[in-house]
């Protein structure tokens, strides 16, 4: 016999949120679920009214999800917010340029602006590029690099306040547990934060930090939201592989140990003694950095020099030991100055403020007046 | 003029172990028998080097003076090989030198877990115990209800804290402590509530015992590998505030009780092979889910876990062990009221 809604009473029940081990019918599931993820919004005051926000957007069911639920949100219970797609082009052909397909069809679906920018422009290095150079393997360190600050970058370019991911709750447990793991005790400290400062200039936050990924695949599911699901073409991270492969046995034994971890790493703390790294910017882009020179900058440093070990190795041997290429691998962008971003956002900040059209660069090159970001 | 030898400017560089190849790297003469760590040592400097591990930590923590100290034994292979080498660093203190002694006097606490567990060789842990010549306390697991400090038993006395908590504690009419014992556990649902639950009755029962043999410290032996499963399953269970007491080298746990584990430099592989070549006997202590399917607890999830990501990744335990020296408990779990239940 059908099992009735535990909210409602009425409707058949379809999914038991592993959450609550409540059994919910489909509109209460929708319901719960958006009033959970704007809690964790106004609970954390996460925007202020007519912020900019960008959302990281990648094709896949997390990013979709949080770009429909951002935009239903700020409509149901007007925020005031400016909604932006912010996606970031690795290169990564068969895999990145299909997901962004779907990325463009979102921009239509839901009525946003989008922005690409890609490692190409930004860094002068597709992902592609990147693993003929290194191997398949390590080759996500570089990917993770520098997408971080692939999006602090778009954001300036589109002069945002805030930037929303789509990491969830299995994101996040993984991460404390990997951080443990690895004996990362200042990321330890910082993962689970559901709001992290960036680069200082550019908030990030988590909306859906609470929400298990089973929530979200049955959510974009039942919604039927046109999204993208195919891994990256790329060897997967083997260390994370166990980590995810964990997380998921552990559900199966008890739902709400994924909830219990974020718990657990929240609750941690680290001992007063204890040496932290401390923020600084990096000499060379300008980025925040523990380094004088940034990860971003140590990385693209070794693939122009053709020893592209150099920042992923801890051996220093790796490093100094190979000798390296004539040339070097590749011919680089120089990544522009993140204070002449900066100062760029501001302009555009003037200019809209002050209702004037910011003014269009044609100019590439010494006269470029707009950092990079258009003439590119 | 002084003519004493020149200070040299800075001390010499250090310089790397010089390595014979195929060889013991401590005496570098006999065949290596066991890598650990990936580093390679004979029979004879691995029993020594783990000797020499041992007594350094212990001669390094700070134990109350003057009060005894308790072993903790169950007799499996990390509290064995713990009695072992803690019985050993005392014997070894030579009399009538001005030294003090490693300990100011041991104690060997065990519980007794044939209540639940019929299969553990009780006769076999009670004699490698009474081998040492200390004096052992042994508590079973029904002692649990009869304990006058926190456990179960305050409650049922229609305490303030509620006739609720005390029906629900409270021993049924006539029902023996082993019975009760039995329908407690039937009532828990899953293993993994049920291996929490034994935990609780276990380390309260080893804290009782220490008190009232007037001990002022106790020694657990969970090894390297054990306080790194422990650190994942108290993680997932939700209990990382109180991670550093649970599993730490060095806890105030019960008031001014110090509980230290000492055994958490080792690695279970070390000790298997330190129990091996000793000679020392270690039994088989079944729990819930021994010879159970890794995904029937959390507990049994997260050891399968560990064992599989150190086979593939050499220094996972180790790290672990770094990354919760590196934590300290949250005020709230230093000031916690005890638990009304536990």
């Amino acid at each position: 016999m059908p099992r009735q809604c535990d909210i409602c009473q009425g409707a058949r029940a379809i999914i038991r949120r592993p959450k609550t081990g409540q059994r919910v019918c489909k509109e209460c599931f929708f319901r719960a679920f958006e009033t959970e993820v704007h809690n964790t919004i106004v609970d954390n005051a996460l925007f202020r009214r007519g912020d900019r926000i960008g959302i990281g957007a990648s094709g896949g069911k997390d990013s979709t999800v949080l770009a429909y639920v951002m935009k239903t949100l700020n409509e149901r219970y007007d925020y005031g917010l400016e909604l932006f797609l912010l996606s970031i082009d690795e290169g990564i052909s068969g895999y990145r340029d299909d997901s962004l397909e779907t990325v463009k069809r979102n921009r239509d679906q839901y009525g946003l602006p989008l922005k690409i920018v890609s490692y190409e422009q930004l860094y002068g290095w597709s992902m592609d590029r990147i693993v003929e150079a290194v191997g398949r393997k390590n080759n996500c360190t570089f990917c993770g690099v520098f997408r971080r600050q692939a999006l602090d970058r778009g954001a300036l370019m589109l002069d945002l306040d805030h930037i929303v991911t789509g990491h969830n709750a299995d994101d996040v447990a993984e991460t404390i547990l990997m951080n443990i793991l690895r004996g990362d005790i200042p990321r330890l400290g910082r993962c689970t934060e559901i709001t992290t400062a960036g680069d200082g200039y550019i908030g990030r936050s988590k909306p859906l930090k609470y929400a298990y990924e089973k929530e979200i695949v049955m959510y974009a599911y039942l919604k039927r939201l046109d999204y993208f699901s195919t891994e990256c073409t790329y060897s997967p991270n083997a260390y994370r592989g166990y980590a995810r492969q964990f997380i998921k046995d552990l559900e199966a034994v008890r739902p709400s140990a994924i909830i219990d971890i974020i718990h657990s790493g929240e609750a941690m703390k680290v001992a007063s003694g204890v040496a932290m790294p401390v923020a600084t910017t990096c000499g060379r882009c300008g980025y925040i950095s523990s380094n004088a020179i940034c990860k971003a900058c140590a990385l693209l440093d070794g693939l122009e020099r053709g020893i592209p070990k150099l920042g992923v190795s801890r051996s220093s041997r790796d490093a100094d030991g190979a000798p390296a290429r004539a040339g070097g691998a590749g011919a680089a962008v120089e990544p522009v100055h993140f204070e002449r971003l900066r100062e760029r956002a501001l302009a555009l900040r003037r200019q809209r403020l002050g209702g004037a059209e910011p003014e269009p660069c044609d100019a590439a090159g010494a006269a470029c007046r707009c950092a990079g970001t258009e003439c590119q | 003029m002084c003519d004493a030898p020149a200070m040299p400017a800075a001390a010499p560089a250090r310089t790397r172990r010089t390595l014979v190849p195929n060889k013991c790297v401590k005496c570098k003469s006999a065949q290596p028998r066991v890598a650990v760590r990936q580093i390679r040592y004979c029979k004879a400097c691995f029993v020594q080097a783990s000797v020499t591990k041992f007594r350094t930590a212990q001669s390094k923590v700070h134990r109350p003076v003057g009060t005894k100290t308790m072993v903790a034994f169950s007799g499996g292979a990390a509290s064995s090989a713990m009695l072992r080498l803690v019985v050993d660093f005392q014997n070894a203190w030579r009399k009538g030198t001005d030294a003090e002694p490693p300990y100011a006097g041991l104690v060997i606490g065990h519980v007794d877990e044939s209540a639940l567990f019929p299969d553990v060789p009780e006769d076999a842990i009670r004699a490698e115990a009474a081998k040492t010549g200390l004096v052992c306390e042994i508590a079973t697991l029904e002692d649990a209800f009869a304990l006058d400090t926190p456990v179960l038993a305050t409650v049922a006395r229609g305490s303030d804290t509620g006739s609720v908590y005390a029906q629900l504690v409270g021993p049924a009419d006539g029902m023996s402590r082993k019975a009760r014992l039995a329908a407690l556990f039937a009532g828990l649902g899953s293993i993994t509530d049920k291996e929490d639950m034994l935990e609780i009755i276990k380390t309260a029962l080893i804290a009782d015992m220490a008190r009232r043999s007037g001990c002022g410290a106790v020694l657990m032996g969970d090894s390297a590998t054990r306080v790194a499963v422990r650190a994942m399953a108290l993680t997932s269970r939700g209990r990382g505030f109180s991670l550093p007491l649970d599993v730490g080298a060095e806890a105030q746990w019960f008031g001014r009780m110090v509980v230290q584990r000492p055994m958490r430099e080792f690695l279970a592989k070390e000790i298997a092979f330190f129990n091996r070549w000793t000679g020392q006997q270690d039994a088989t202590v079944p729990g819930f889910a021994t010879g159970l399917p890794k995904s029937v607890s959390i507990g049994r999830l997260a050891e399968a876990f560990i064992v599989e990501l150190d086979r593939d990744f050499a220094s996972t335990v180790s790290t672990v062990c770094r990354t919760l020296q590196k934590l300290e408990p949250r005020e709230e779990a230093r000031t916690a009221r005890p638990c009304t239940l536990c």
